[in-house]
């Protein structure tokens, strides 16, 4: 069975949700394949990189003490989930990032690439935006350098990018990450393990039953 | 993924997520502050 998710590298609960669906498929007895797609998040992002407290306080209409809070909930979820969540790091446009997800979906290593990039941002990595970190990642998942060099050096895949964001607003996703199960079964957000390996089981009688 | 066929939806509350149209990411699950308590005074 399929499944498909649409996320941001930028996004907590994408990240957090990918680790928990890749726990319940882990668990599943089924011959599961995830796919990544992707969804940029806040397509007017800079592309300059700022702290993430500086770009969320007046995004959020928050002080920056309540998004340091916020945040440092999520620190906590995301431990208990066994990932690293550092407050104090970068955020920027993620089109880039995204672009060469798309390039790794091409050869066949966009999951392990988006989650890759996810681990640079939210570990904390001041130079995670960078083309550098971006191609250093991909190289380490089999990706040829010169390759990646050239899709960030050009709009290449940019297409599509915004091609993956329209599917998964025509598909009704109402939250991010958006995961679709058997391509029947929509799930908005990210939800628990156990939910993630019920929603497997109601998808794979759905197609198999 | 056979995208032309109708999605059904899980029935759970997401324990947290991102509007894909304002960018703005929710944490339901986190503890909502407590009003205080009405006294009957009002």
């Amino acid at each position: 069975m399929e499944i498909d998710v649409w996320a941001d590298v930028v996004c907590p609960w994408c990240y957090l949700g990918e680790e928990r669906l890749s726990k319940a498929v882990e668990q599943s007895p089924h011959d599961i394949t995830l796919n990544i797609h992707t969804f940029q998040l806040d397509p007017s992002a800079s592309t300059e990189v700022m702290p993430l407290l500086d770009y969320l306080g007046p995004h959020l209409g928050l002080p920056p003490a309540r998004a340091r809070e916020m945040e440092e909930g999520m620190v906590r979820l995301a431990a208990a989930d066994g990932l690293p969540y550092v407050v104090d790091r970068p955020v920027a446009s993620t089109f880039d990032m995204l672009r060469a997800v798309q390039f790794g979906i091409e050869q066949g290593v966009g999951w392990a690439y988006l989650r890759a990039l996810q681990a640079e941002v939210f570990g904390g990595n001041p130079k995670a935006f960078e083309h550098d970190t971006i191609v250093e990642a991909g190289e380490k998942l089999g990706l040829d350098a010169g390759e990646l060099r050239a899709v960030l050096a050009s709009d290449r895949y940019a297409e599509a990018v915004r091609t993956d964001h329209d599917t998964a607003i025509r598909l009704g996703a109402r939250g991010v990450p958006f995961t679709v199960l058997g391509g029947r079964l929509g799930v908005p957000g990210a939800v628990s393990v156990d939910q993630y390996a019920a929603a497997i089981e109601q998808a794979w009688e759905k197609t198999h039953g | 993924m056979g995208e032309d066929l109708p999605l059904e939806f899980v029935d759970v509350e997401p324990a947290g997520y991102c509007d894909p149209e304002t960018g703005l990411c929710l944490t339901p699950e986190e503890p909502e502050e407590i009003p205080p308590e009405d006294d009957g005074t009002a």
